[in-house]
């Protein structure tokens, strides 16, 4: 009997289905992965922009010094509401509220780019609220915050950032 | 006839290294997380908590009167992940705090802790120098 040989054998089958079955878990759990380092990059940026936010809201004047002086958003250079570290001034801290109205600049002068920043101002004692900026958990899927410490007008304050993206 | 068969003996060993390899390089992908980055945060905490202490006199005046209620307030005030302790000591003897004040409902955590130092004056008949230290960490479920 002259039998050829066949390429579509039994074992072939067999073989190809496995192989089919690895490569699709293989893929499967290669997009699982890939989605949580985004994520988890994502977050960690976002993390970095909460905390630079911060460190330049407690530690610096801002640029120009007297920033809160001037009447448009394109002659600041970046928002800091210190007058000494971790001391906050009052009229700088006004006028990071007025700067609500123009929300887009002054993200921006806080480093936030295209992300959403919400800034608040809280009586350490109670709770109260005493200055709020930016919009708190917008439309972004993650959202990050930090917290720390400051005195003004006298009293302990807590700083909260809020960032979304 | 005998007939070939893809999973032999050396094919299975092959495939069960394999697959330990996989399952130990996915176990240690899974174990990674920005611990060191929020022990920045924690420490970044901790020194602006000391800033605030001392700049709001809450330090000097603990020091002068031997009365840490005003800390010990500041301390509960915090968000609630945070656990604190602060111990102050005199210069010249850095081993035995003058007092130490932990907040309340703490268990410590080892895993993120950290600790800040600011050394601080304390205007008595004269001129004292103290160090404010500043343990921090996580709170963690009970």
């Amino acid at each position: 009997m002259n039998r050829k040989g066949q390429v579509f054998t039994t074992d072939s089958i067999l073989a190809l289905t496995v192989f089919i079955g690895v490569l699709a878990i293989t893929l499967a759990y290669g997009i699982s992965m890939q989605n949580s380092i985004d994520r988890n990059e994502e977050s960690y940026f976002l993390k970095e922009i909460a905390t630079a936010s911060l460190n330049q809201l407690l530690y610096t004047p801002g640029t120009p010094a007297n920033w809160e002086t001037l009447a448009s958003p394109n002659d600041i250079n970046s928002i800091g509401l210190a007058n000494k570290r971790g001391i906050l001034e009052s009229a700088k801290v006004s006028r990071l509220v007025d700067l609500n109205s123009s929300y887009g600049d002054a993200k921006m002068l806080l480093g936030a780019g295209k992300y959403d920043v919400g800034i608040k101002i809280e009586r350490l004692q109670n709770g109260q609220e005493l200055a709020s900026f930016g919009t708190f958990g917008g439309a972004g899927t993650t959202v990050v915050s930090g917290a720390r410490t400051a005195h003004y007008n006298n009293e302990n304050v807590l700083v909260r950032v809020m960032v979304s993206g | 006839m005998t007939r070939g068969f893809v999973i032999s003996f050396d094919a299975l060993i092959a495939a069960s290294m394999v697959f330990m390899m996989l399952m130990a390089a996915t176990a240690y992908l899974a174990s990674a997380k920005f611990e060191s980055r929020e022990k920045i945060a924690l420490r970044q905490f901790g020194n602006d908590a000391l800033a605030v202490l001392e700049k709001s006199g809450e330090l000097e005046y603990a020091v002068q009167n031997d009365r840490v209620s005003g800390i010990r307030q500041f301390l509960n005030k915090l968000p609630h992940i945070y656990c604190a302790e602060l111990k102050v000591y005199p210069t010249e003897d850095l081993n035995n705090p003058d007092f130490l004040v932990l907040r309340p409902g703490c268990n410590k955590n080892f895993l993120d802790y950290t600790s800040a130092k600011r050394v601080f004056i304390v205007d008595n008949d004269d001129a004292n120098i103290c160090l404010a230290e500043m343990n921090m960490w996580y709170r963690v479920r009970e």
